[in-house]
Formats: C-alpha cells, structure tokens, sequence
C-alpha cells in the first residue's frame, strides 16, 4: 500500500511536491499571456537589434582599416625596396623609382585616398647608407560607413642602399 | 528571432575576419613574390626573375585559402577580373608593366576563395584582388 494516497494526502514517506502559488486570472485569459510574451519579445528584439548591427559594421569598419594600413604599409615597403635600386649618388632617380612603385600600388586599393604623390624619401644614395621613404593616405571609411570619420594614416620605412650599386 | 538574427550577424562577423585575414595574407604573399619577380633571372641577370615569383607565393597563401585552388597563370599573361572568377578559385600572375615611364614587375593575386562559413556567406561574395608593383633590378649580363 506504500505510495498510494490517503484520505489526508500523500503518504508520509514521500517527498511532498513543492506549492505552487496560483496565477492570477488575467483579463483576457491565456490570449493576453501570450501577447504579454510576444510584446516582451518585440522590445528585446529592439533593444538588441540595433546593438548587434553596430557591432557587426564596427567589425567591419575595424577590419577595413586594418586593411587600409597593411595596404599603406605595403606600399611604402615597396617604393623603398625600389629606390635603394637606383644607381649610387642618384637622388633624383631613387626619388622617381619609388614614386612610380608607390603610385602603381596605391592605385589599386580602392579604399585609400592618396594620387601616388605624397611619398617622400631622404637619403643620399651613396652605397651602404640609409634611404628612409614615408607618405601619407587617408582610409575612405566615411564612404562606406556613413557617421564614421576617414582615417588619416601614415607609414614609414628604410633601406640600406646596396654596397655594390654603381653610378 | 533573436537567436536567427544573431546567428546571421554572427557568421557574417565571422566570414567578414576571414576574408579580412585571407586579403592580409595574399597581401603579403604577393609582397614576398613580387621582390623575387623583380630580382634578376639567374640564367638572364637582365631579365627579372618572373617564374621565381609563384613558388614563394603560393607557399604562404595556400594555408589560409581553405578548400580553394590557387592557379598559377603563365608568366607574362594577367590575371581575370575577380568576378570572372569562379568560387573556389583563386589566381596568381606576374607580368611587366609601364607606369610614370618605368618598368614594372607586377604579381597580383586575384579571385574568389571558397567558403567554409556557411549561410551567410554565400551571398557575401567576398574576393580578393591584390596589385602589387615594383621596379625590377637587373644587372649588365
């Protein structure tokens, strides 16, 4: 006979299910709990709707100007790589060899802003010295995004010109 | 709805990570290339080395670009546009070029990678099309 209800109730060597305080009746009955439901879903979805977009276009944004500066980076690299080519003591030349690399570069990435002409080396070209080239471009974020600002970017690189390079 | 709006936003997060690591690479794949195209033939000091140029490139982007196929266009000849690209493919070509009145060694690295996210990338369409130049070094032979 053990586990079978009693008159008074379960029988005493059971565990006792928890109480569980009534719903109030609502007005409209379960329809308007489960409008109550849909409307709490609505709100969430607004509230963390825009949230989420944001985010996604700030991944993006981010990543496009990571992209921008690689790219600059890149570019510069490059130009400085071309001009330590030049013949020894050719300023001239090495200035016109990385202006081309530069320019030929840049050209190709859509998102920066720069006509080729802003990389500018110093050196004297003379074997074994340094030759250090920097330019700046701006990353066209405003463009694609909107509300976000461009970003204005600089890089910098340098090269030793080789030792064996004749005049 | 949340979860569906989440999950697409999510993934499209993720697949935009992917092509932004899969661009940075082939960048700077086609960076390392375009140093050796530019560099003087051995057999030819006054040609530029252009067939040198795609062992080194095709070494550092093949591991980023998951399930796709890098070809390798014969040296001279230029690349597709992306879009004429077909998914799953990209190219790589190393060719000279006239620019401000210099030769150039040019290596681009153009295509579409496949796509290993799923849903939304597939109307993404992401591609790739890096241009790199610099001007070849060449010795009296």
């Amino acid at each position: 006979m053990s586990g079978e209800l009693g008159p008074s109730g379960p029988h005493p060597a059971l565990p006792r299910e928890p109480r569980v305080p009534a719903k109030p009746a609502s007005r409209g009955g379960d329809g308007g709990g489960k409008r109550g439901q849909r409307g709490q879903a609505l709100i969430e979805t607004a509230i963390t709707l825009p949230i989420m977009i944001a985010l996604f276009l700030g991944f993006l944004a981010v990543g496009l100007a990571v992209q921008g500066a690689v790219d600059l980076n890149t570019a510069v690299y490059l130009a400085t790589a071309s001009a330590v080519t030049a013949p020894a003591n050719a300023p001239a030349t090495g200035q016109a060899y990385a202006r081309a690399t530069y320019g030929y570069t840049v050209q190709h990435f859509n998102f920066l802003a720069d006509t080729g002409q802003s990389i500018s080396c110093t050196g004297s070209w003379t074997p074994g010295t340094p030759v250090r080239c920097s330019a700046q471009a701006k990353v066209l974020l405003s463009s694609t995004f909107g509300i976000v600002p461009d970003l204005q970017l600089s890089a910098t690189a340098s090269a030793t010109v080789p030792a064996y390079r004749s005049e | 709805m949340v979860v569906w709006v989440f999950l697409l936003l999510m993934f499209g997060a993720l697949s935009a990570a992917l092509h932004s690591l899969q661009r940075e690479v082939a960048e700077t794949a086609a960076s390392i290339g375009v140093q050796v195209a530019a560099s003087a033939d051995p057999q030819h000091p006054d040609q530029p080395n252009l067939q040198g140029a795609y062992g080194p490139t095709v070494a550092v982007l093949q591991p980023v670009m998951f399930d796709t196929n890098v070809q390798q266009v014969p040296r001279g000849k230029r690349c597709h546009d992306p879009g004429a690209i077909s998914p799953g493919n990209v190219e790589v070509c190393v060719y000279q070029d006239q620019f401000q009145g210099q030769t150039l060694v040019v290596e681009r690295v153009s295509g579409r990678p496949a796509y290993i996210i799923p849903f939304l990338a597939q109307w993404l369409n992401w591609s790739i099309d890096v241009t790199l130049g610099v001007r070849e070094v060449t010795y009296q032979p």
